[in-house]
């Protein structure tokens, strides 16, 4: 998972179950390599609970290390399924 | 924006939209329990609202919106439908036209004063409440129960192993109706880098009010109620409304189509316990299952590729094969419960070796059926192939039960499923559905293979996990395709059914046929019908026939696809085709004149030139054909209204919809329609009370027909009212000078009244007829259209009003005929007889000129020669030749020098280049390429009457 030159990590377009390992070792990476977890959701084209729990899992990191989280532009698929699984205030977090 | 191709694209649809609506919700009225129907409108409203947000049209957005959580409503048939909620989303229809209207035009005008009220009137509608006189309440017992559930949700942390997504039975959940609220437990999710990310961590607490049954809230569970923690709970009554984004919330602003973007979520981190309610905005529970779906979005309009995903062959730790092969023991377990064969591992040795039989047939059902989904992608409709389909994976559903294989269970069931649709006329195999069939052939093989390895090496595969991971999401997407699948057929009838209808077999027996069927028997209906000796093989042919025929026509029909052309382009090409077709003939004229082989080649070369090109314009004449079911459909608004005005019960019924004719004449034949059907409604119809009086049924009825006839369309304006009342007519006309108090009226003349300007038997002038004005503009306007209108009548019983139409006004088939020299054409419809005459039958009479004798009949008798301004060739009508003509103005007789010959001409329009000559409708090229003027015989009888100080017809 590359940074952006403005710092944003960008979310890849399969958050599911399939790839729910892959993108556990993406996310545990830039949980130890430092820095603002700006995650931007534009690419998001699937997404379930196996994808969406690891996000919170990262800002449960993110909040114990005091380090800004949040989840910019959303797609509406990831936006939708936050939503269907409760999980909206994802959406709200600010740095 | 004007000249943007895809607002232009939005705005042409929903042109077509809101047509489509308008007789959707008129239809409504009387099938409010038709599901398709309110599913129709439904996606229709949706479609509408989608695009206008997405083209930047938000009042149109808004108000699509607030029609659709009305029909939200009732399709979750928590509100009644009514006169009422028609009215409220009639007039909202109106208001959408107009605006849809304003787009066409490239205007604008502020509704904003109109739609909020408007959408405010829609919300209370979907709300339940009713509104104004006409509102009618709903019978008691039809609104049906709403009750709130509480569930809790907390499922084993291994399900994503067992199939189950937990996504898709949220999901599920909100599609059974409103969901209040979503808490979601997060607590137990650990920091990233501790988490395993095929455990699942979170649960929910969910309250949904809705409509269904308990056991239908059950049935989102069915497949996991062993895999965890859950509880569903009945509370309190009552549902919510839908938020409006037209009253002020911030999706209307934005034009922003989807509710649950409106939504605020803000669950803390915590026990469920203890973390603060959350109360969200309502969210309609089926605009939320309409909205992009969360997991791999698969649409039946979805390409194959997205619907089976690659499969990445990544080893799952606990997947990974032992080091060595075990033996077939309890210290399989733990490969075992990765893949979901611990239930496998525990069965007892009879049981395994049933299990050895179910991998052994399976394989072979599954190698088999694969070749059978091939056979089936050449012809969706097949319908004994998707009846062997259904019965493996029914075999395979049962057995998988059986054996305690869940999750083979589970896909078998979901497969079948489909199945299930497809030999009930639901759903046509296309090819998203048929690649569905083949990833389940795929998975269902991928776990039988589990269950091989397991059996033969002691061992698991290495991607046996993720085969099972799969299996969950290709489950959820046979779901939401069939969710989103619509019947694109009538269903066929079950050959059964229609074997009892001809009356082949008695129903006992097909009730015992389908028992054995069911019971396994590998063989079709038909055949154990025939084994049983219940019917002849014959006979289940004939049936299959008629089931195969149901079938195959929607299929073709959905494979048209159109697109839109502008009419002036057809307009060119039809004149540039009508030009090849003359230099053609004249170039075969010239060969024709000419001699030697060469010239016989050259003959033959332009006869097959000739064929080529009238084959040409018969395919654009053909493009420029519409059915006229659209222009018969947009009456149902009108005989709702109108007949709801008069007090008249009308059943309005349409037929020969399908019927073609040319776009022109479509679009000029809508008024004198209305003319008629205002007329039968006011005049023909009586009231209930009247009906009932004289024996019939309270509810009249007004039929719309179309047939081809020959080169001509006929429509027919039908009902079964009182009929013409022959004393009223020779009254009026009596009183209106029009026929002497003891003059003998034959039925023709009577008929012939009606349609005299300001003709009227209405007692009464009322909003919609009396004033005398319609029937004769009725016979002018097809009278310009080159048609003719007539009516048949029975007193008591009814009448027709039937109205002949050229097929298209672009061609006519014309007569040739010479005056003075010149060629002219005149249309054979208004030629009655061509007759040389004698000598006797021409007489003077004083005052009116020449007449001419004809079949018992004075005919004025007039010659073209003098009309047209030529030089007289044949002065004496004996040596000529006489058109008898009839038009609005009457019969006639017309004396030209010869008839030349009938032909189909091709009719240019003099006007773009000449100033409009009376008299003359066109011109055409001759064969020879000579030019030849059309004779508009009305037109000019008009312009002779009025340069000679006569009265004008």
């Amino acid at each position: 998972m590359k940074r952006t030159k403005r710092g944003e990590l960008s979310l890849p377009n399969n958050l599911t179950v399939e790839r729910a390992e892959g993108l556990c070792r993406d996310l545990q990476k830039v949980a130890e390599d430092g820095g603002d977890l700006i995650f931007l959701g534009d690419r998001v084209e699937a997404a379930d609970v196996a994808g969406l729990q690891l996000l919170v899992a990262t800002r449960a990191m993110a909040r114990a290390a005091e380090r800004p989280f949040a989840i910019q532009r959303p797609s509406t698929v990831l936006r939708d399924a936050l939503v269907l699984c409760g999980l909206g205030d994802l959406l709200e977090e600010k740095r | 924006m004007a000249g943007d191709p895809y607002r232009d694209v939005f705005i042409a649809e929903a042109r077509d939209l809101t047509a489509a609506l308008e007789q959707d919700l008129v239809d409504l009225e009387g099938k409010s329990g038709d599901g398709e129907l309110i599913s129709r409108i439904f996606r229709a409203a949706h479609t509408m609202k989608s695009s206008a947000a997405m083209f930047g049209f938000p009042e149109i957005a808004s108000l699509t919106h607030a029609m659709e959580s009305v029909l939200d409503r009732v399709r979750d048939h928590v509100l009644a439908i009514d006169a009422a909620v028609v009215n409220t989303l009639l007039d909202a229809l109106d208001c959408l036209r107009q605006m849809v209207n304003e787009a066409t035009e490239g205007t604008s005008s502020d509704h904003s004063e109109a739609l909020a009220p408007l959408c405010e009137r829609l919300l209370q509608v979907a709300a339940g409440a009713t509104f104004g006189p006409a509102a009618v309440s709903p019978p008691a017992g039809v609104e049906p129960k709403v009750t709130t559930y509480q569930i809790h949700l907390a499922l084993n942390d291994d399900v994503f192993f067992q199939g189950t997504s937990p996504t898709l039975l949220l999901d599920e959940l909100a599609t059974l109706g409103h969901v209040i609220e979503v808490r979601c437990d997060t607590s137990r999710v650990p920091e990233i880098c501790e988490i395993d990310p095929l455990k699942l961590y979170l649960s929910w607490d969910i309250t949904l009010t809705s409509t269904a049954a308990r056991t239908a809230v059950e049935e989102v569970f069915l497949f996991c109620r062993n895999d965890g923690d859950i509880h569903i709970a009945e509370l309190t009554d009552g549902p919510p409304a839908s938020p409006c984004p037209c009253t002020g919330s911030p999706a209307a602003k934005d034009g922003s189509a989807i509710p649950v973007a409106a939504v605020a979520t803000g669950v803390q981190e915590g026990p469920a316990s203890t973390a603060p309610r959350l109360v969200v905005a309502p969210v309609a529970g089926r605009a939320l299952a309409a909205a992009p779906r969360p997991v791999a979005p698969l649409a039946p309009a979805t390409p194959p590729a997205a619907i089976s995903p690659p499969v990445v062959a990544t080893p799952h730790p606990a997947a990974a094969p032992p080091a060595a092969a075990t033996p077939l023991t309890g210290a399989l377990a733990e490969g075992a419960e990765a893949t979901g064969l611990e239930a496998v591992a525990k069965l007892p040795a009879d049981d395994l070796e049933i299990l050895h039989d179910f991998y052994g047939e399976s394989a072979e059902s599954l190698a088999a059926v694969e070749e059978k989904i091939l056979a089936l992608e050449a012809d969706p409709t097949d319908l004994e192939t998707i009846h062997a389909l259904f019965r493996t994976f029914h075999s395979m559903k049962g057995s998988a039960g059986f054996l305690q294989l869940e999750v083979l269970g589970k896909l078998a069931h979901e497969t079948e499923n489909m199945l299930d649709r497809a030999r009930n006329g639901a759903l046509l195999f296309d090819d998203n559905s048929i690649a569905l069939l083949l990833t389940s052939i795929d998975l269902a093989r991928g776990l039988n293979d589990n269950i091989g390895a397991f059996l033969e090496k002691g061992a698991i595969p290495a991607d046996a996990t993720l085969r099972h991971l799969r299996v969950g999401d290709h489950v959820a997407m046979i779901r939401r395709f069939l969710a989103g699948a619509r019947p694109v057929v009538e269903p066929p009838k079950p050959i059964g059914k229609i074997l009892v209808e001809r009356g082949a077999v008695a129903p006992a027996d097909v009730g015992e046929a389908v028992t054995e069927q069911l019971a396994g028997s590998p063989n079709t209906l038909g055949t154990i019908l025939v084994d049983k000796g219940k019917v002849t093989p014959e006979k289940v042919g004939e049936a299959l026939a008629e089931q195969r025929a149901q079938a195959v026509q929607p299929a073709v029909q959905k494979t048209i696809s159109a697109i839109r052309v502008d009419t002036e382009r057809l307009d060119a090409m039809m004149n540039s085709v009508g030009e090849i077709v003359i230099a053609q003939s004249h170039a075969l004229k010239l060969a024709t004149e000419m001699e030697g082989e060469h010239a016989e080649r050259l003959q033959t070369a332009l006869y097959e030139v000739e064929r080529l090109s009238r084959n040409l314009q018969d395919v654009v004449m053909g493009v420029r054909m519409m059915p006229i079911g659209p222009t018969f459909k947009q009456f149902a608004r009108f005989v709702r209204d109108s007949s709801r005005e008069l007090g008249k019960e009308v059943n309005f019924v349409v037929t020969g919809e399908e019927t073609e004719l040319d776009k022109t004449v479509i679009e000029k034949i809508g008024d004198p329609l209305k003319h008629l059907i205002r007329n039968s409604l006011d005049h023909g119809l009586e009231t209930p009370e009247e009906r009932l009086a004289a024996g019939k049924s309270a509810k009249g009825t007004l039929e719309l027909k179309a047939a081809h006839e020959g080169g001509s369309v006929i429509i027919e304006v039908i009902d079964d009212g009182h009929g013409i009342r022959r004393d009223k007519v020779l009254a009026k006309a009596i009183a209106k000078g029009l026929v002497a108090a003891d003059q003998e009226v034959s039925d023709e003349q009577i008929r012939r009244l009606i349609f005299q300007p300001g003709f009227s038997t209405a007692e009464q002038v009322s909003a919609l007829s009396g004033r005398g004005v319609g029937m004769d503009v009725v016979k002018r306007n097809v009278d310009e259209l080159r048609g003719s209108v007539d009516i048949e009548s029975e007193e008591g019983k009814g009448s027709v009003l039937r109205i002949r139409l050229p097929l298209t006004l672009a061609i006519i088939e014309g007569m040739v005929v010479s005056v003075s020299g010149q060629p002219y054409i005149v249309p054979v419809l208004a030629i009655v007889e061509s007759i040389r005459p004698r000598p006797q039958d021409i007489q003077h009479v004083a005052g009116q000129g020449e007449v001419l004798f004809f079949r018992n009949e004075y005919l004025p008798l007039y010659r073209l020669y003098e009309w047209l301004g030529h030089e007289p060739r044949v002065t004496q009508p004996e040596k000529g030749i006489v058109l008898v003509v009839e038009d609005r103005a009457g019969r006639r007789a017309l004396l030209a020098d010869d008839l030349l010959g009938q032909q189909q001409v091709v009719i240019k329009n003099l006007e773009d280049n000449f100033t409009k000559l009376p008299g003359i409708s066109g011109a055409t090229i001759l064969a020879e390429g000579n030019v030849a003027l059309i004779l508009d015989l009305l037109g000019l009888y008009d312009y002779r009457q009025a340069a000679a100080g006569g009265v004008v017809a």
